[in-house]
């Protein structure tokens, strides 16, 4: 699925989007703890998170995470959407907590988050 | 020569013994030889202006302060000169903590004492909760008021920099680091050492009389205030 089709799926608000069209999104991840983000988020996933500080965009980076989502109304430190747009990654924003968009999203990737 | 703890909670912090009083705290810190420690209860301060007190009468100057838990909850260290800009920040954190009530059989009682060592009243808000600011929008607004910003025991697995948020940001403006005293003793740090950038700190943690005066830190000056000592630090960090 693309960034552009995840977005369209789980009625996103995007932040800042790059390459939506033609970057894969392929396991999801949820996790508000950056040092445990780092240590286990598969690259290409979609991170559902709170963790709205700018160092999750570091984070998002250094994982090669496909698009970081702010979930339960959440909105960005303005450093965070700052570094986003200037560092590529992906971000957006969505009302919604992260177990109802993984349930929203489950069974239309292709592969399965790790165990 | 000025020994210091900048890290001791007392009966405030729920998660402190009810007989650590400002008084008992000052007092053990004087007979262990400190002249200045900071008083860094959880998300609160009432008893700093007792402690202020206290620390007159036995010659140990007390640095107004508190442990914030950030919207992150990460712990950070806010520190400041003098007890007017502490009182006008306290009302920035109370308005942005959760309005919700302390459970003291959860959570442990939050007790304000005056500097006879009376205890004068119970704090009901729950304050072993994250506020809702951000650390780095907290960092701007503290600095604005002539604070300091020490992030707490940042290699810690929980409530740290590093737990939190993954790692420590060299372009941040934090003033300092604390480092646990574990994390300290293990690296062998010595002040005027940096990490990532920033000047390193060690404190006690106290939560209860015993660890009062068990750990501290010497700087080869006469400091009264957080500003003399962090400038005398970054000196020896140069």
């Amino acid at each position: 699925m693309t960034v552009e089709e995840l977005v369209a799926l789980l009625g996103l608000d995007p932040i800042h989007l790059e390459d939506p069209s033609s970057r894969t999104v392929t396991t999801a991840y949820c996790g508000d703890l950056l040092s445990d983000v780092m240590a286990h988020c598969p690259p290409g996933a979609v991170w559902f998170t709170v963790q709205a500080h700018v160092n999750c965009i570091a984070v998002a980076e250094v994982r090669d995470i496909a698009c970081v989502v702010l979930v339960n109304g959440v909105s960005p430190d303005p450093q965070t959407a700052a570094r986003a747009a200037a560092q590529g990654v992906t971000l957006c924003g969505s009302e919604r907590s992260s177990a109802a968009l993984c349930m929203r999203l489950s069974g239309h990737l292709a592969e399965d988050a790790p165990a | 020569m000025t020994r210091f703890d900048l890290h001791l909670h007392s009966a405030l912090s729920a998660c402190a013994e009810d007989c650590l009083s400002p008084r008992r705290l000052v007092e053990r810190a004087s007979r262990a030889g400190l002249s200045l420690l900071a008083l860094t209860d959880h998300n609160a301060s009432g008893n700093v202006p007792p402690a202020i007190e206290a620390g007159r009468q036995v010659g140990v100057e007390v640095v107004p302060g508190l442990e914030l838990t950030t919207r992150e909850e990460v712990h950070v260290l806010v520190l400041f000169d003098a007890l007017e800009p502490l009182v006008d920040w306290q009302a920035v954190v109370d308005a942005a903590l959760p309005a919700l009530e302390n459970r003291p059989a959860v959570f442990g009682h939050q007790v304000l004492y005056d500097a006879a060592d009376e205890i004068i009243g119970v704090d009901d808000r729950l304050r072993q909760v994250g506020v809702s600011l951000g650390l780095e929008a907290i960092t701007e607004a503290v600095h604005a008021r002539g604070g300091a910003v020490i992030p707490a025991h940042v290699l810690r697995p929980r409530h740290s920099l590093v737990s939190q948020l993954g790692f420590i940001d060299p372009s941040a403006s934090y003033d300092a680091l604390e480092l646990g005293r574990r994390d300290w003793q293990e690296r062998g740090c010595r002040l005027g050492e940096r990490l990532e950038g920033f000047p390193v700190l060690t404190g006690s943690d106290a939560h209860c009389l015993e660890d009062v005066g068990a750990t501290w830190l010497e700087i080869d000056a006469a400091v009264h205030t957080i500003g003399g000592l962090l400038a005398a630090v970054r000196r020896m960090a140069a």
